[in-house]
């Protein structure tokens, strides 16, 4: 009987997809799992405030550069884009303003800072946290019964929501007034135009789903950070591993909560309730 | 018999399998109140899943490890956090936290503990935890150690050694009843490697502390034990006083003691 193999290199590409693909689940459950446990030390965030603290500013400042320099270009080529089609039609005047804001708010702010963010502050969580496994210091935390959950992940995870829309805020308004002064060099929008049409057609309720999306992304990117910082094996190779890990499948997670976040939840609640 | 020491750690047909290979398979061994027990073995002979058992951090297939009568196999993690305050533990490598100062990490146990009798309502902290308290403390232990006045540094300003006796510290800081130690002296050079076995002997004498020493320091082990222990592929092939087990005539034994690749204990 002729023997039928699955060419090497075609397994080894299917085996890496299946792989892949069982290992974001796996990090999407233990994150969950982590998240409950962090939730419930959540009642000592006020005796570790110092580590509160000290965590939000940690992320806020390592990210602050980048979001600034994302936001503005994200708000540079809304603008010249949107711009550039809007004034073929006449109607530059009227809607550059509003869609730059529309979309900022509710799709770019939160989204890439949410990118940044998880590339600057969780890669770093997740190495620091994994290097803390592999040198026994999360063993040492146990059996000086102090709970690592409650010493390193709880702080992170209250700071990050807090963190997250702050820094989405900050994207927010970067992006828009950057848009405004592509519309008016580029596009020749006027300032006045461009911020009155903003305050006409912006929606309050575009501004708080991107704030909901934003706490979301901040809890998505901590817990799996933390999750795969918690659970390094293999030295420093194992360390470098988690770190890649915690990053690329924080942008996975985040890019699959952005679309179920706006169809369960912007489509159903906030619609309904903000006509 | 009256006068015979009370036990402190009792571990009773300790078993332990990973993905069906067994790697303890029935450890009996107990630690007298104020003596240091030290387990010999080769890597791979089940010495640091014996010491994770001990501390909690992994449970048991079959077995129990009682701690002063109370079982650690079977503790809630709640009734783990309170029996843990009773052991001391010294890491490998230390396993400072290394975002922290010397004094800090060697007052870490005291200023967490504080926080949480804080939040249990007990509003005034017991005065054994007032900072001035354990400051004091800090310095004592780390004086004790021979490390007085190193509170200020970061762990990746110390050697090795230096390192070794800042974990030390912090594991007596809280003044437990039983001192655990990995690998003491792996990573030494040969003279600071008998500084720190001379450091776990006052421990002893000083704190009257009992001890386990997980070691395959042999030389280290003859001065510091009070009983040593052989284990072997997860089971204890000998036992006794330094100068017993240093004559037995175990082929298995002899192997070990002198280092020997050829003999029972296959290698390769």
């Amino acid at each position: 009987m002729p023997q039928y193999r699955v060419p090497t290199g075609a397994r080894s590409t299917l085996q890496n997809a299946g792989e892949f693909v069982i290992g974001l689940v796996v990090t999407a459950g233990r994150g969950v799992v982590l998240f409950g446990q962090a939730l419930r030390q959540f009642r000592y965030l006020h005796r570790n405030l110092d580590k509160f603290l000290s965590q939000m500013f940690i992320a806020g400042v390592v990210a602050l550069p980048v979001v600034t320099i994302t936001a503005l270009f994200t708000g540079f080529v809304l603008a010249a884009q949107t711009g550039s089609a809007l004034k073929v039609y006449g109607v530059a005047n009227l809607a550059l303003g509003p869609i730059v804001g529309a979309s900022m708010t509710r799709e770019m702010g939160p989204v890439l800072t949410a990118i940044c963010v998880a590339g600057f502050v969780g890669g770093g969580m997740a190495s620091l946290i994994g290097t803390m496994r592999v040198n026994e210091e999360i063993d040492a935390l146990e059996v000086m019964s102090v709970n690592p959950v409650r010493f390193l992940v709880m702080p992170r995870l209250a700071a990050m929501m807090v963190v997250m829309p702050l820094l989405t805020i900050y994207a927010d308004y970067v992006g828009i007034y950057g848009g405004a002064f592509v519309s008016f060099a580029q596009v020749g929008v006027p300032y006045k135009d461009y911020f009155d049409m903003l305050e006409w057609g912006l929606a309050l309720r575009d501004i708080v789903f991107g704030l909901v999306k934003a706490w979301t992304f901040g809890v998505i990117i901590t817990m799996v950070s933390c999750q795969e910082g918690y659970h390094t094996s293999g030295g420093a190779e194992g360390v470098g591993r988690a770190t890649m890990r915690a990053v690329v499948y924080s942008f996975l997670l985040i890019l699959i909560a952005n679309y179920l976040l706006f169809s369960l939840v912007y489509l159903t609640i906030f619609t309904k309730v903000w006509n | 018999m009256a006068d015979e020491p009370r036990t402190v750690i009792e571990i009773q047909g300790l078993k332990r399998a990973f993905g069906g290979r067994p790697v303890l398979r029935g450890v009996d061994l107990e630690v007298p109140e104020g003596k240091t027990v030290v387990v010999l073995g080769l890597s791979g002979s089940g010495k640091s899943t014996l010491l994770k058992h001990i501390i909690g951090l992994l449970k048991p297939d079959e077995g129990r490890i009682l701690l002063e009568g109370n079982d650690i196999a079977t503790a809630t993690p709640k009734e783990l956090e309170a029996i843990r305050w009773r052991f001391g533990m010294v890491f490998q490598n230390a396993a400072l936290l290394q975002s922290l100062s010397v004094g800090d990490n060697v007052a870490l146990p005291l200023v967490e503990r504080r926080r949480m009798l804080k939040h249990h309502k007990r509003r005034h902290p017991p005065e054994d935890l007032t900072d001035d308290a354990i400051r004091a403390r800090v310095s004592e232990k780390l004086t004790l150690v021979g490390l007085a006045g190193a509170e200020g540094k970061m762990p990746s300003e110390l050697s090795g050694g230096m390192r070794k006796r800042a974990g030390l510290a912090r594991a007596i800081v809280h003044d437990p009843k039983l001192l655990l130690y990995d690998e003491p002296t792996t990573g030494l050079d040969p003279i600071i490697a008998r500084h720190v076995d001379d450091l776990i002997v006052r421990m002893r004498e000083k704190l009257g502390v009992s001890s386990i020493v997980i070691s395959h320091d042999i030389e280290g082990a003859m001065r510091v034990a009070d009983t040593v222990a052989l284990l072997h592929e997860g089971v204890i092939i000998e036992r006794g006083a330094p100068e017993e087990v240093m004559a037995s005539t175990d082929p298995m034994v002899r192997q070990f003691l002198e280092g020997k690749s050829e003999g029972p204990i296959k290698v390769m």
